[in-house]
């Protein structure tokens, strides 16, 4: 959903135009973390892992992040012909036992690695890396510190790339990427997505 | 920015009430928020609405009223092209319509400093018998013949690409099209027919082409009126091993592997 307006005297007004939004519009609107969109197909929900996890995630806030878990499902299952780990940073728990759910048997078969701030590891090769520490000098850190395991063609998916209340960390990371001769698609959730070259 | 206004699929945003809610959220957020092409999105970065190369790139291609609607479309396209500028491979795009998206693209990349084609394939005749279904058809081909006196010929497009050397435009049926000009490697290839016989016969005919790390942009994949090319598309590239990725913008995104 929309986060609120900066001047509280709009709070209201907008709210009364999501809600006719979504009365004339319906299931063909779909509300997510900060953004609607409005008569899409948005299959995945249909697909059975990936309907089995989402029915077992534990909240509305959860739920509104059906369309960031198939962007973050997508990346995964994406990567997995690129030699390598899955590396999450600093992941919520629940969003690894999402992926775990919608994917079952190929989850397992995968190596999986996580990792927070204070982990010193580095998988020699990484195929998917999720990095969702949401501090810029961490992150930084932590991509100096994976991304010579990065192979070509593996995907990065940045949590809140695109959030404007994380606009340092924002301009931080481009600057990282942009500095590889990379850049990340900004995408409607709020994520972005590097393949990795 | 409009909301989807005068988008043919999506009808309901000409709703007196749809209006008042757009005009009454744009006031609200002010610049804080980005609405267009069925999205709307409040409290994100947008970082491409205030990189100025590509507004003014954008604008300056001279997009019709549907297609000033769809700068998130075009920091799609244009993500993916410079992305795989170190793929091996020719850009292609099968549906150009009046040349916009391809245009956007050419010019972030000045495309003719680079080794490499761009092959623009369309009928320019709208979509044709034997790859579209009636229905598709009756959708579309009305403006499709009110475009041609808007820049929706092959002599115009022609015209629109002459800066670029490199781009080849041609005028036939996807995927017949290919017995006489075709690729032998691809790194780009965006498919925006909107007609799932044709799309999927350009997949058939095109996709063992991408190189490894190429990318496949699908124009209307997510659109809910295009539901039966979606799930043709999505089933075709599923039965091969790949995911789509449905972004909200409408498109969808496949990696070559």
């Amino acid at each position: 959903m929309l986060p609120p307006p900066k001047d509280p005297s709009r709070v209201a007004s907008a709210a009364r135009a999501v809600a006719t939004l979504a009365e004339v519009f319906g299931p063909r609107m779909i509300a997510g973390q900060g953004f609607m969109a409005f008569s899409r197909n948005a299959s995945f929900r249909g697909d059975p892992g990936f309907a089995e996890a989402a029915a077992r995630l534990p909240d509305e806030d959860a739920r509104f992040r059906v369309w960031a878990l198939h962007v973050l499902d997508w990346a995964f299952e994406s990567s997995a012909k690129v030699e390598g780990s899955a590396v999450f940073f600093g992941t919520m728990t629940a969003d690894v036992e999402f992926l775990a759910r919608a994917h079952a048997g190929a989850f397992e078969g995968r190596d999986i690695v996580r990792l927070g701030e204070n982990d010193a590891a580095a998988p020699r090769r990484i195929a998917f890396l999720h990095l969702a520490a949401k501090d810029a000098a961490i992150e930084l850190a932590a991509l100096e510190r994976l991304s010579s395991g990065l192979q070509s063609g593996a995907v990065v998916v940045v949590e809140d790339f695109g959030a404007s209340a994380l606009i340092e960390r924002h301009v931080a990371l481009l600057q990282f990427f942009r500095a590889r001769g990379m850049a990340p698609l900004e995408i409607g959730t709020a994520q972005g997505i590097v393949l990795w070259r | 920015m409009a909301l989807g206004q005068n988008d043919p699929g999506l009808s309901d945003w000409n709703a007196p009430q749809v209006r008042a809610a757009v005009a009454d959220l744009i006031a609200a957020y002010g610049k804080g928020i980005f609405m267009g092409d069925g999205f709307a999105a409040a409290g994100q970065v947008v970082g491409f609405g205030a990189d100025q190369a590509f507004v003014q790139t954008f604008l300056g291609a001279g997009p019709d009223d549907n297609e000033r609607a769809w700068p998130w479309r075009l920091h799609t396209l244009v993500w993916a092209a410079k992305t795989v500028l170190s793929v091996p491979g020719d850009f292609v795009e099968c549906g150009v319509f009046r040349g916009f998206m391809s245009l956007v693209v050419c010019r972030m990349l000045q495309f003719d400093r680079i080794a490499r084609s761009f092959w623009l394939f369309d009928t320019f005749a709208g979509l044709a018998a034997g790859r579209s279904s009636e229905q598709e058809r009756g959708a579309l081909n009305d403006m499709y013949d009110r475009a041609r006196q808007e820049g929706y010929t092959y002599d115009a497009v022609k015209a629109k690409f002459a800066p670029f050397p490199n781009v080849k435009v041609i005028q036939g049926v996807v995927p017949d099209v290919f017995a006489t000009a075709c690729p032998r490697r691809i790194a780009y290839l965006h498919i925006d027919m909107n007609a799932a016989a044709a799309e999927v016969a350009a997949l058939e005919a095109l996709f063992d082409k991408v190189s490894p790390g190429g990318i496949v942009v699908l124009d209307d994949y997510g659109r809910l009126d295009y539901a039966h090319m979606h799930a043709a598309e999505r089933r075709w590239f599923r039965d091969r091993g790949y995911p789509v990725l449905e972004l909200p913008t409408g498109q969808g995104l496949v990696v070559k592997r």
